[in-house]
């Protein structure tokens, strides 16, 4: 047999990617801000275009 | 995510009208080449997805679902082009029924009309990889690494992940490059600013102790600390004192000291070398033209993608789904990698020489103003002429092609420029003989000029600090997802290459038991070695046959539907994918997909008969679960090998007195029932290397097996004393002899191919009574119950019944052991 497991996936390969990203950036300290700007645009809203990400990596940050 | 019921198509490709009963199981389609296999997979793909990917793709430009899908006779009315699928949906227990016509091929209509139903079915519509034909395997296996992550990439939908990357670096490089500008205007700021303040250097202390000078002679407060809101000139009161003049004598005197400093830095042995050091490095460049090609279709291509913003190309303005055009047109981006990284490298060497033509410009354009400003104005058109020429020349090498340009801004920054040097002192000359300010107005107008650039430079500043966060928050955010996407795709990658591995070995057991592969997935690539026989890795194309390569296609596609689709892989239409494939392997392909895809509904189309028996024998299809297409015409599309057709199309061509059709109807008929009788029965046949078998070779071998079986059956009744069944099969056999007898047997002897071929010669009245008996005969090869064919059990070693699919017609072959 398969060395696949027979499990329910998704067959969302890109979702699989943006979730992962985020959370390898929330983890690597990217500003609060900017992940859920991020998250909003890969996965809550999709628009992966170029103006949508640079609005996201924009994202205002509170400056202490 | 779905299994097809049934499927009925109306006037689309080459069909007219036919229904297929799938009942949710596996189903193979099997004719000659040109029957209308093909139509039926565009018309699955149609009534699911809208698209028919066939009529799209490279070389394919003029052809589209909307002018070609219908058939040729309806194309001016696509609304009769309409393709009906009934679905089954397990995760919902639910059924649906969805159709669509070519006229309105974006919204099908279905039923019920529920949330979950619709939901699933768009899901379905955005998987058009469902289908895959024989000339889809070889991109699998024989494609370009590039071009294999293509297609993978599309199959694994894997565009939204590149495209996601793609922005992210483009946003990094943008960034990085306004940090660059940003900073060189910080700089430039900074620069003024100390032009100003009359200092070396720039630090709170010496920026307070120069203030603190000028207050202190207006009698100010002397500042004791400078944050971002301090001002200079806090407490000067504006309008006081005798500044008539509109500029101050010593901040124009500095700032055309600044523009001599910039000037004479041309003049320096470090600038020069690295001036002649960009030119060493645009000149090598001159003679790439290649390299010179690709960084410009780079640049113009990267400026093309930015403006995909609608459907339709921004160069030709052909239509396109905006989605495809812009992955074709990133795709091309990729190609020209090696040219986007030359053009990165040529331009950090130019970095210092565009700074310095920055300062020139920047100093020049100052210069300028302070002519304006002076009360006799001095005019400094050669100063405005060479700042022109500076910004020009600035822009030329940022710009970077084309190269002559670029070469010629470093000619214009090493070159001295006598009239602009003219201008310059008849400048300085003007200010010098300015009347020199009061110490106070001295005091005052130093403030405020130097009030004026530390705004200035605090702005700058500000901006810089701005773009350097994006930049660096860009950048890692573009090297965090870069690290993570690889790392999940190559997860991913392990695992299809397992299962890949898995799958071929399963399908090769006899003699690639042991076989590997590796997909080696990097920047835009997807390398795919694989084993020859433990000699090593090597692409597919290196060793192995054509028909293993096709093995490893399917394999690697099955592999990856797997993945993509886990438990959810429940239908595929396999379109003639496995040809190469020699017969023994099909065997093992039908093997692999029983075993290890029970759940999944294939749609098999084949043109070889032996492939399509295999299917059954194997049990991927049931025994019913098939048609066979025999021709096909333009006015009616194909024609099945159905009982009901063919007797229904002989009486036809017999009432038109059309003895010739109805005769070689009838011929090929029972030449292609002849020979599925044989195989069903065990018939033996003089054995024929081509196959090219005559029904006068495979009719009276299928009869002569079924009078054995009966008499065996007989026989067999006799020795467990069953009477009754003894009686019944006799009645059987007399029936069938009757029709044989009828069918005028026991002439087939004397010449067996004359005999059928002496049909055409007949008139209608001979004939008809000979299609009439031959259909009588025919008829008791199925059982008048389930209409399914008799059959012998087992397929091989010894036999043991004769059945039907329902069992109402089985015979016991197994004679009692005494």
């Amino acid at each position: 047999m398969s060395s696949t497991p027979e499990a329910q996936r998704t067959a969302d390969v890109p979702a699989k990617v943006f979730a992962a990203f985020l959370k390898a950036a929330e983890a690597a300290g990217l500003p609060a801000a900017k992940v859920a700007a991020l998250r909003a645009t890969l996965l809550d809203h999709p628009d992966f275009s170029e103006n949508a990400l640079r609005n996201a990596l924009s994202a205002e940050v509170s400056v202490p | 995510v779905i299994v097809v019921k049934k499927i009925a198509i109306k006037e689309f490709r080459g069909i007219r009208e036919l229904t297929l009963d799938l009942s949710g199981k596996s189903f193979a389609i099997c004719g000659p080449n040109g029957t209308g296999k093909s139509g039926v997979v565009d018309a699955i793909e149609f009534v699911l997805t809208g698209n028919i990917s066939r009529l799209g793709g490279e070389g394919r430009g003029d052809l589209s679902v909307v002018k070609h899908a219908p058939h040729v006779d309806s194309r001016d009315n696509p609304e009769r082009a309409q393709v009906t699928a009934e679905l089954f949906i397990p995760s919902l227990g639910k059924t649906a029924t969805v159709t669509r016509t070519v006229k309105q091929s974006s919204t099908p209509s279905i039923q019920p009309t529920d949330a979950e139903v619709i939901s699933v079915l768009r899901q379905v519509g955005e998987h058009p990889e469902f289908v895959l034909s024989r000339r889809e395997l070889i991109k699998y296996v024989l494609a370009t690494p590039g071009k294999r992550a293509e297609e993978v990439s599309a199959l694994l939908h894997l565009d939204r992940v590149g495209d996601v990357r793609q922005a992210l670096q483009k946003i990094s490089n943008a960034a990085t490059k306004s940090e660059k500008v940003a900073s060189l205007n910080s700089a430039e700021a900074k620069a003024k600013l100390v032009a100003a303040l009359g200092t070396d250097t720039l630090s709170i202390d010496t920026t307070l102790t120069a203030a603190n000078t000028r207050r202190v002679a207006l009698g100010l407060t002397p500042l004791t600390e400078l944050t971002e809101s301090t001002s200079l000139k806090d407490g000067v009161q504006s309008g006081v004192g005798a500044t008539a003049q509109r500029i101050s004598k010593a901040q124009a005197q500095a700032d055309t000291k600044h523009l001599r400093d910039v000037l004479d830095k041309f003049s320096t042995k470090a600038l020069l070398e690295t001036i002649a050091s960009a030119r060493a490095v645009l000149q090598k460049l001159q003679r790439e033209p290649l390299v010179v090609d690709g960084v410009q279709r780079e640049k113009f291509i990267n400026a093309g993608l930015a403006l995909i913003t609608k459907d339709e190309c921004p160069f030709c303005e052909k239509p396109w789904n905006p989605d495809d055009l812009r992955r074709q047109v990133a795709q091309k981006v990729v190609a020209l990698e090696a040219a986007a990284k030359k053009k990165g490298e040529v331009e950090r060497q130019l970095e210092p020489v565009v700074a310095v033509a920055n300062q020139l410009e920047n100093a020049l354009h100052v210069a300028s103003g302070v002519g304006e400003r002076l009360p006799k104005t001095v005019v400094v058109k050669a100063i405005d002429a060479y700042r022109a020429r500076a910004a020009e020349a600035k822009a030329a090498l940022e710009e970077l092609l084309p190269i002559a340009p670029a070469l010629a801004a470093l000619d214009l920054l090493e070159a001295r420029h006598g009239a602009m040097e003219e201008d310059l002192a008849a400048l300085e000359t003007a200010i010098v003989a300015l009347p020199d300010p009061s110490s106070a107005d001295a005091a005052r107008d130093w403030l405020t000029v130097a009030q004026d650039r530390l705004e200035n430079y605090r702005d700058h500043k500000r901006s810089e600090h701005s773009a350097k966060t994006l930049a660096d928050t860009s950048k890692r955010a573009f090297d965090i997802y870069t690290t993570t996407a690889d790392g999940v795709l190559g997860s991913i990658y392990t695992e299809v290459q397992k299962d890949f591995a898995t799958l071929y070995a399963a399908i090769n057991p006899d003699d690639e038991s042991q076989f590997q592969a590796k997909l080696l997935p990097s920047a835009s690539k997807l390398g795919f070695d694989v084993d020859f026989y433990g000699k090593g890795l090597f692409p597919p194309g290196a060793y192995h046959s054509e028909g293993h390569q096709d093995g490893m296609g399917l394999c690697l596609y099955l592999a990856l539907m797997r993945h993509l689709q886990g438990a959810n892989f429940l239908f595929a239409v396999l379109d003639d994918v496995v040809m190469s494939v020699d017969v023994g392997h099909r065997r093992e392909v039908c093997r692999v997909l029983k075993e290890q895809f029970p759940n999944t509904q294939f749609i098999l189309t084949t043109h070889d008969r032996i492939w399509m028996r295999h299917m059954k024998t194997e049990g991927v299809i049931g025994n019913r679960a098939g048609v066979f297409f025999r021709s096909w015409d333009v006015d009616h599309g194909p024609a099945q090998w159905e009982d009901k057709d063919v007797w229904g199309e002989i009486d036809e061509f017999l009432k038109q007195d059309n003895v010739h059709a109805a005769a070689g109807t009838l011929r090929k008929y029972l030449e292609f029932t002849a020979g599925e009788l044989c195989h069903a029965l065990r018939a033996q046949v003089e054995y024929r290397g081509d196959a090219q078998y005559q029904l006068g070779e495979l009719l009276p071998s299928a009869v002569g097996r079924m009078k054995e079986l009966l008499r065996l059956a007989k026989a067999v009744a006799h020795s467990w004393k069953q009477d009754a069944e003894y009686a019944r099969i006799g009645e059987r056999e007399h029936r069938f002899n009757g029709a044989f007898n009828a069918a005028e047997g026991d002439r087939w002897q004397v010449n067996a191919a004359i005999h059928f071929n002496a049909w055409d010669n007949l008139g209608r009245q001979d004939f008809a009574p000979v299609a009439k008996a031959m259909r009588n005969l025919v008829a008791q090869f199925f059982c008048e119950k389930c209409q399914g064919v008799f059959r012998v059990v087992p397929e091989r070693e010894d036999i043991e019944a004769l059945r039907c699919d329902c069992g109402h017609g089985q015979l016991n072959l197994v004679k009692k052991t005494t």
